[in-house]
């Protein structure tokens, strides 16, 4: 029994963590910049898919990597604009359009591939191509490190870069100041000449873009091929990955991190016989925890009546605010100790 | 009246037959027109609702006319957007802050034109940009606190500094001094002063004739979305620019019998509130309603007057202290209890609390009331009979509407106070709590609100009336208070004789009666009392 | 009311030109994809393409109601039928969500209520003693439950903690999908069926049928009836005035004294009921075992039903059958070509996008509303206004 938990810890599984958190980590920033803008954006698990099945088709009938990369992120941003366009131009709700998007991506994933292909079910008649791992030069040699570290896929590396570059850009970058700004008080930014649809605009392409990378990585790395439905759900949970992260970048990579992790524990559980149906839904069920948790703690003393006040619900910085519970708490224990 | 109109001065800004007609119908603006000369101060005056704040949403590019012609410069521009506004050099503080509050002062001010450093944004550029910008015209801000950390006052500075560093040669107020205090209204008044001596101008949104008169050059006067006329100010005494403004004298004559006062409805103890930002709104208010009288609360909005409502009304609890209905503390106070013990509300905020917009009538009529015969029988509601009900109540409260069944959004403003005030007047309450009740109506419907309050006293109802409007609660009121920072700080038995200038100097806190003055009122004398019960 | 009864008029012309809108665009696809590629000349290409697309659209549209022999128009009872089966689940789902809708409410949880519902109505299905009659309402009224039951999580969660119902829902989704599939495998599986499916359901457990030769069952029914209730209590009794109260504004519905955090609370559940029953009609009328492996999608069916039909559940009723018409239609093109159905999702999101921008058309409206007032100002002051 020990060797066979020691084997769910190994090194393999570290590597499957960081393989299955990949796509959810660059959806779920792509929710974050979203969010942040005040234009959520639902469409992830449609763009996700829509890239998936562009890169394929592309480096099948090219048989080049690049063209592959710049059509499936070019996928990705249609859609943002797409939504973009409905949402902030044609004044459609932005969730029923994002629904709508979703729908448009399902079906139409699989009708361009019958009509391509001839195959409903999967790109495996398709020659496609795969993006490269990399090893990391000198780090790869370190022993322990170097197998942790090196020889994951490139898009997982972009991934993690991108975490600190999207950090530095939403909390250091005018772009930045603009898109808080517009999330917060749309009004005060128009005030001053920032056009919010453009600023949301901008935005959702970011979003789009991070979104298809996460879409390349499921079809071109991960598996080599593009199967219908294949997101199947990753856009979802990537929301919900960044429900709990926050609004900063570092937070919601944690978020997917854990989701990465119940994803990664869940195929490594079924040697010890727990049926993989539980592993499965174990994540799900940790959000919604993790959300009642957070917004328990989240509510103020005299909520009782102020609860039915308005029809307001939170989010935000989840971790802060569990830390301040905890630092509360202690403080209060500290209190009572002397 | 247009003959008031002169043409000498060099005029900056000229509006011609400016038409805007809002998606629902309703005509904000209709034939206006008004020009502005470089280097004054001009006070857009009139009623809430008169149009002011549409007709210069419309200048600064926020909502776009339904047809006329914007002469800025001499030439006819396109203001699509606040942007192409701030541009051609118009800057606007309005009356809702445009601010970000989590941001730091100097982002809010340089957001949209951030310095650079790199590809960061320059923090200590941002600082001294602010900070100079402040000084140059008297204007200091605490440039690194955050928003949401400073007063309302500073927070309109930041909001005129945002409009200088965007280079705005003419800017508009709307309703500055409406969330200031006295001092910080002198300071504004300074601040605007200094701004016209360095060549700039300013268009002054107001309905306050006093201030008017202290700082205007010349005002346009608009009434129901029309212009009454332009004039110069030194022309004119306040009495005729309120004659242009309402149309007709305020005749305020309301027949009032002596009040007939019976036995105490309503009891507040020691209140107390603390905000959940840790600010203490309300510090130990006491006082009660008794049957047959109308109690006047006077002070300046935003000393604890919408806390006290709230709370009063169940919709807020309060962190220390009791409300008493007919002599029993009330435990479990929410709206539904308060309501079911004899009180209703009229809010202050009728949009938001007040009505349902998409509803109708008589949606809106019955929510109180809903459950009981003869609206609604086992759970089923009754159709026919809300109709006569509302009907009913349409003739008897001067409701213009065509139908029942017209959703509420279709109404006037004064319309739409006098759906909320059939409601609650029908309701068979024994204490109205009027919040504000004839704000941002016209003077016909407040008229006929105010008869409608004093009528229900006479019939032996307690009535809390919480009024900005000094005049109202003079003639209305038999008995008054004044709130100021949370506490009582005055008490008037008799009302014969009192003044606006009096009421005014407690409501700024210049003066306040001595604690035996106040007993029964105030924090001190509440805690006595409650060592002498326990 | 002339003027109200005008913008609706004005929101059918638009919806209709939205579905206009989408039809086209399925056109050009098909038009474009059916080009042959080993066309002699672009004129012979060009005309293949509108040969196809609209021997293809004869099918999509006509086919769930005609069917040819020779060039002789005959109804399609077959494809009528299949039309009306499809729609019942949709039906229910874009009901369960109008409830929600009504209240202002965004659950997006009757997925999950439903695929639990099923789970549940199966069980009692395959093993709750068979009496005729009465055992389909158990199975129903035990989907309605569970439905229920799934529903409460996220509202105890929006009632008393504030959590948003978005998240909370879209995960009860997920657990729904997992928990259900593990509980039918372990307890319920036919091991002699080659896929995973349940035990088939007892005799007594089926809907009764109208038409019994291609499976019509009395679900529809069910679902028309269901609709005319729902409206009923949204638009004549004391809880549904409350429910669209707070719809309109919460902040009143509460100042009134209505109970707003436990009506909503209601609500939640109440829909979670409703959707409960959205698969299990469709799995005791059509067929008789559980046979799903993923999510069905009916929920997501029941967000743009629910909004196409402004949550008035007498207009869910037209716009499931509408969504149901084209998905059949699209089925039976897809027999008759070789066109991949699916590409009616991207007329349902078309027609999605389209009737749900507000924009869309608006200045239509906006003139006619504007030329109104200017008359009314008119007549009130006496005045020339342009």
């Amino acid at each position: 029994m020990s060797d066979t938990l020691l084997g769910i810890f190994s090194w393999d599984f570290i590597g499957s963590v960081i393989r299955v958190t990949t796509p959810i980590l660059l959806a779920a920033m792509g929710a974050l910049v979203a969010n942040l803008a005040g234009s959520p954006n639902i469409a992830l698990e449609g763009t996700m898919l829509m890239s998936a099945f562009i890169g394929v088709i592309v480096s099948g009938f090219t048989q080049n990597l690049w063209l592959a990369l710049f059509a499936g992120v070019l996928s990705g941003i249609t859609m943002s604009l797409v939504l973009a366009f409905f949402a902030l131009k044609m004044k459609t709700d932005i969730i029923l359009a994002a629904i709508a998007l979703n729908i448009f991506s399902t079906g139409g994933t699989i009708f361009f591939l019958s009509t391509l292909t001839g195959d409903k079910g999967s790109s495996a008649s398709v020659n496609s191509l795969v993006f490269p791992n990399i090893d990391l030069p000198l780090i790869k040699d370190i022993p322990v490190l170097g197998e942790i570290l090196s020889g994951h896929h490139i898009i997982t590396y972009v991934a993690i870069v991108l975490i600190f570059v999207m950090q530095y850009v939403l909390y250091h970058t005018p772009l930045g100041l603009r898109i808080r700004a517009v999330g917060e008080n749309p009004d005060a930014a128009e005030s001053v000449g920032i056009s919010v649809n453009k600023t949301r605009l901008i935005a959702l392409i970011i979003s789009g873009t991070l979104t298809s990378l996460g879409g390349l990585f499921l079809s071109m790395g991960y598996v080599s091929w593009f199967a219908r439905d294949m997101t199947a759900g990753r856009g979802f949970i990537a929301l919900a990955a960044q429900a709990l992260g926050g609004v900063s970048a570092f937070g919601v990579a944690l978020g997917a991190l854990l989701f990465g992790f119940a994803e990664a524990l869940s195929y490594s559980l079924q040697f010890l016989k727990v049926p993989y149906e539980f592993t499965q839904s174990l994540p799900f069920i940790i959000t919604i925890a993790v959300l009642a948790f957070y917004a328990y703690i989240r509510l103020p003393q005299n909520v009782k009546r102020r609860g039915a006040q308005s029809g307001e619900t939170r989010n935000g910085r989840l971790f802060q605010r569990v830390w301040e519970y905890f630092s509360r708490r202690a403080g209060i224990r500290k209190g009572v100790d002397s | 009246m247009k003959e008031m109109h002169s043409d000498t001065g060099v005029s900056i800004l000229e509006m011609r037959d400016i038409w805007k007609v809002y998606p629902n119908g309703v005509i904000a603006n209709a034939n206006v027109d008004i020009q502005v000369r470089k280097g004054e101060i001009h006070a857009l005056l009139g009623e809430n609702g008169a149009g002011k704040t549409t007709l210069m949403k419309i200048l600064f590019g926020f909502e776009h006319p339904s047809s006329g012609k914007i002469l800025y410069d001499g030439k006819e521009v396109a203001i699509a957007s606040p942007h192409k506004a701030i541009a051609m050099g118009i800057g606007m503080v309005h009356q809702h802050f445009m601010l970000v509050p989590s941001l730091t002062v100097a982002e809010n001010v340089l957001l949209g034109m951030e310095p650079k450093k790199g590809l960061s944004v320059g923090m200590a550029k941002a600082f001294e940009i602010v900070r100079q910008a402040g000084n140059q015209y008297g204007l200091s801000v605490p440039v690194e606190k955050k928003i949401e950390d400073i007063s309302v006052g500073m927070r309109q500075r930041v909001e005129i500094i945002k409009t200088l560093v965007r280079g705005a040669n003419l800017i508009i107020l709307d309703e500055p001094t409406a969330v200031l205090t006295p001092q910080e209204t002198v300071e504004l008044f300074k601040a605007l002063r200094i701004l016209v001596d360095r060549g700039k101008t300013v268009i002054f949104i107001t309905h306050k004739l006093n201030e008017v008169k202290q700082i205007a050059d010349r005002i346009t006067v608009l009434r129901k979305g029309h212009v009454v006329g332009t004039a110069e100010v030194k022309d004119m005494t306040q009495v005729e620019m309120s004659r242009m403004m309402v149309g007709r004298d305020v005749e305020m004559v309301i027949e009032k019998k002596p009040a007939v006062v019976g036995p105490e409805l309503l009891c507040v103890k020691k209140l107390h509130y603390v905000r959940e930002d840790k600010v203490a709104v309300l510090n130990g208010v006491s006082f009660s309603v008794r049957a047959g009288e109308i109690l006047g609360i006077a002070g300046v909005e935003g000393n604890g007057q919408t806390e006290l409502v709230q709370i009063i009304t169940g919709l807020l609890s309060p962190s220390k202290g009791d409300i008493a209905v007919n002599e029993k503390v009330m435990r479990r106070l929410n709206p539904k209890t308060a309501r079911k013990s004899g009180m209703s509300h009229i809010p202050s905020d009728r949009m938001v609390r007040g009505v349902a917009l998409e509803s109708t009538v008589e949606e809106n009529v019955i929510s109180d009331r809903y459950f009981k015969k003869p609206f609604s029988a086992y759970g089923i509601q009754s159709p026919r009979k809300i109709t006569r009900f509302t009907k009913g109540l349409i003739d008897q409260f001067d409701i213009r509407v065509d139908s029942s069944k017209r959703s509420v959004k279709m109404l006037s403003g004064g319309n739409i106070q006098k759906v909320v005030v059939a409601r609650e007047f029908t309701a068979g309450a024994k204490i109205i709590i009027a919040d504000q009740p004839t704000r941002g109506i016209d003077v016909g419907a407040s008229d006929f609100i105010r008869r409608q309050l004093v009528e229900e006293r006479d019939q032996g109802v307690g009535v809390l009336l919480i009024s900005a409007d000094l005049t109202e609660l003079l003639e209305v009121s038999d008995r008054i208070l004044v709130l100021y920072r949370g506490e009582v700080v005055a008490h008037f038995d008799e009302v014969e004789g009192l003044t606006e200038e009096t009421l005014g100097e407690y409501m700024l806190g210049i003066k306040r009666m001595s604690e035996d003055d106040l007993k029964g009122y105030s924090q001190e004398t509440a805690t006595d009392k409650e060592g002498m019960e326990r | 009311m002339k003027l109200k009864f005008r913008i609706d008029t004005f929101q059918l012309y638009r919806t209709g030109i939205a579905i206009g809108i989408a039809l086209l665009l399925g056109y050009i696809i098909i038009f474009f994809s059916k080009i042959p590629s080993d066309a002699a000349s672009l004129w012979e290409g060009v005309r293949a393409g509108f040969d196809n697309a609209n021997e293809a659209f004869k099918w999509f549209l006509l086919g769930p109601i005609v069917r040819w022999r020779g060039n002789e128009m005959l109804f399609n009872e077959r494809g009528a039928i299949q039309w009306l089966n499809e729609s019942v689940p949709i039906i229910i789902t874009g009901l369960a969500v109008s409830i929600v809708f009504s209240a202002k409410q965004f659950n997006i949880g009757a997925e999950g209520q439903l695929f639990m519902g099923a789970v549940a109505a199966t069980f009692v299905a395959v093993h709750f003693p068979a009496i005729p009659v009465l055992h389909p309402i158990v199975v129903i009224l035990t989907a309605m439950v569970t439905g229920a039951l799934w529903a409460v999580v996220p509202a105890l969660m929006k009632a008393k903690l504030k959590a948003s119902e978005l998240v909370s829902s879209l995960m009860m989704n997920y657990v729904a999908l997992y928990m259900g599939l593990f509980l039918i495998k372990t307890f319920i599986r036919d091991t002699k069926a080659g896929s995973l499916v349940s035990l088939p359901f007892a005799a007594t457990a089926q809907l009764p049928f109208i038409n019994e030769r291609y499976r019509l069952h009395i679900g529809i029914v069910i679902a028309v009836v269901s609709a005319v209730v729902i409206w009923w209590i949204l638009r004549r009794t004391t809880w549904g005035y409350q429910v669209r109260l707070i719809g309109d504004n919460i902040n009143f519905a509460q100042y009134s004294g209505i109970a707003t955090q436990s009506v909503v609370f209601q609500v939640q559940v109440a829909s979670g009921a409703v959707a409960g029953m959205a698969g299990t009609l469709e799995m005791i009328g059509y067929y008789d075992r559980f046979l799903w492996l993923f999510s069905p999608g009916y929920g997501w069916d029941g967000i743009i039903i629910a909004t196409l039909a402004r949550n008035n559940p007498l207009f869910v009723l037209v716009a499931a059958l509408f969504f149901s018409y084209i998905r059949v239609g699209a089925k039976i093109m897809g027999r008759n070509t070789d066109i991949a159905p699916e590409i009616v999702s991207i007329l349902q999101a078309a027609i999605i996008l389209l009737v749900t921008a507000e924009a869309f058309l608006s200045g239509l409206k906006q003139r006619s509303i504007e030329k109104r007032a200017r008359k009314v100002e008119e007549a009130l002051t006496g005045r020339e206004v342009k």
